[in-house]
């Protein structure tokens, strides 16, 4: 499925996480990897209203997730 | 005489009118805690049954809901005998008034999760689904609590994956049929004919909820759950008030409605940190200290009849477990999410969670051998080693005379080279299959169990482990 972090589109995993998709933003589009999971759970993750939302909260296709990407 | 007693049935009959307005006109207010997502943690029931039971004192009209995913994400009650039951004890003894069905209520069958809606105290309840082929009961698709003369109308519903079913391990809902929830919960708009405010009580993703609440402005509140949203300023979307609390009952939501006579005149939302409730209930934290304390964690599950003594042999162990678990053509596992470096001798449930403490889910897909090579290529250590372990074949390396890569190739248990005709299954830690970068087609899907949980499943099945150590990969200098 596709999801957008900071507009950027990925191709994820059906059942993929928020956490899933900030392992790949991370990793496989700005190449920085994250030597830690706990890491990843404490980032400040926003949806596309505004609200947070958890690193382990379910994605749905074309969702929109925004995270400060200066790790 | 006549004249007079006429009088006085008017003056009464008037005199009636004005206490029967009075009443109608009376203002209720009800009070809604929510939960959602709460994923078998225990250690904020004491907090919440502090703050419920302060706020019962209060007001008259109090009740507790969850939007669903009740368990899954600790292995306390996730492994405890029977599964999920510490889970329910304490939603029984805070006072829960309903639960919705998530996707992961269905982690641990249907026949388990038929055992603790009957321990519950409280309905567990979905309307887009039919049971009829499956094991489970059809629960019923809504219900309506009362605060004295309001009627509150919960409507469950739950998300769908692209496969139609909720995102859960396809065997653990067997027989069941389910719909498609936005357009179900269009079926239901005769609830506000039964009921003075009608509540989604919905786990399918703050998304859906604003598409519900766009599509149906009925309903008055639409409480969430499944993409872990937290609303901290809750809004109205097309005049429905949508909330979400987060997850791990890190936040408690709390919804207001006041009435005046039966219709709904106000409604508010509002998140309380669970870390800012200034008491905490005693018997309740007695209780959650007795299921963190139980040894089942402890349990001896199986024995490893010869040490594991490194990591590549670890490997070895588990990827052979995923890949019989799905009966896949091969199974990978990183190195880096392997967390000892040995194990011996008898085995519990807690030394595979020191083992595999990252909670990924083991994902499925259908590679090519060309991706399957990209797989490996791409993820090689700064040595050009494998970064990964692999079961059903061995991998060969192929660097040229400067050490650069220069092919690799992959052979079956017949150590035959792998076909570009076909497509094989594999198996892999969520995490592989996000943070590897390797071009696919088939991005995979979830298998709705993690991997620790695989890998306990197949040692209590087993119980003596024997594994047999060989080098599944070489570097070839060409």
């Amino acid at each position: 499925m596709k999801v957008f972090v900071n507009d950027t589109c990925l191709e994820l995993f059906e059942g993929a996480t928020v956490k899933d998709a900030l392992n790949k933003y991370f990793t496989a589009v700005l190449k920085k990897e994250i030597k830690t999971s706990g890491r990843i759970a404490g980032l400040i993750v926003s949806d596309n209203h505004g609200n947070r939302v958890m690193t382990d909260g379910s994605l749905s296709a074309d969702d929109h997730i925004y995270v400060d990407a200066g790790i | 005489m006549n004249v007079n007693i006429y009088r006085k049935i008017i003056l009464l009959l008037i005199a009636g009118i004005f206490i029967f307005s009075a009443c109608e006109e009376q203002e209720t207010r009800v009070i809604i805690f929510h939960t959602n997502d709460s994923h078998s943690q225990l250690d904020n029931y004491p907090a919440l049954a502090w703050l419920v039971n302060n706020e019962r004192e209060r007001e008259e009209h109090v009740f507790l809901v969850s939007a669903g995913d009740i368990f899954s994400g600790n292995p306390v009650v996730d492994f405890y005998e029977p599964r999920g039951y510490p889970k329910i004890d304490l939603m029984n003894r805070v006072g829960y008034n309903v639960n919705t069905i998530g996707n992961h209520e269905f982690d641990y069958g249907l026949e388990v999760l038929a055992d603790r809606m009957q321990q519950a105290d409280f309905p567990f309840i979905l309307a887009n689904l039919n049971t009829a082929g499956s094991v489970l009961a059809q629960p019923d698709a809504y219900t309506i609590l009362r605060a004295g003369r309001q009627r509150i109308a919960f409507l469950g519903l739950v998300q769908l994956n692209n496969q139609g079913i909720p995102s859960a391990h396809p065997d653990n809902m067997a027989g069941i049929e389910f719909f498609p929830p936005v357009e179900t919960a269009g079926e239901y708009e005769f609830l506000t004919a039964k009921a003075d405010a009608v509540i989604g009580l919905t786990h399918h993703g703050f998304v859906s909820d604003t598409v519900m609440a766009a599509r149906y402005p009925w309903f008055d509140v639409i409480i969430g759950g499944h993409s872990h949203t937290l609303t901290l300023e809750p809004e109205e979307y097309n005049g429905v008030l949508v909330t979400q609390a987060g997850s791990n009952m890190h936040y408690i939501g709390k919804v207001t409605l006041v009435f005046r006579g039966r219709r709904l005149e106000e409604k508010s939302a509002e998140m309380i940190r669970t870390s800012d409730i200034q008491g905490s209930d005693n018997e309740i934290a007695a209780l959650v200290d007795y299921y963190n304390e139980n040894p089942v964690l402890n349990r001896i599950i199986g024995r490893l009849v010869r040490p594991l003594r490194n990591k590549d042999e670890i490997g070895i162990f588990v990827t052979d477990t995923y890949r019989e678990y799905g009966d896949f053509d091969f199974a990978f596992h990183n190195y880096g999410g392997i967390r000892v470096n040995s194990m011996e001798g008898d085995i519990s449930v807690s030394d595979i969670f020191r083992m595999d403490p990252f909670g990924n889910e083991l994902v499925s897909m259908n590679l090519s051998y060309r991706e399957l090579k990209r797989l490996i290529g791409n993820s090689l250590s700064s040595r050009n080693t494998p970064s990964v372990q692999i079961s059903g074949g061995t991998i060969e390396v192929h660097l040229n005379e400067d050490s650069n890569l220069n092919d690799v190739k992959i052979f079956d248990l017949a150590s035959q080279e792998l076909s570009d005709d076909r497509k094989y299954s594999v198996a892999m830690p969520s995490y592989m299959a996000s943070a590897f970068d390797f071009e696919r087609e088939d991005q995979g899907t979830g298998m709705g169990v993690i991997t620790a949980e695989v890998v306990i499943d197949h040692i209590e099945k087993v119980g003596d482990i024997e594994v047999t150590y060989n080098t599944r990969s070489r570097i070839v200098r060409n």
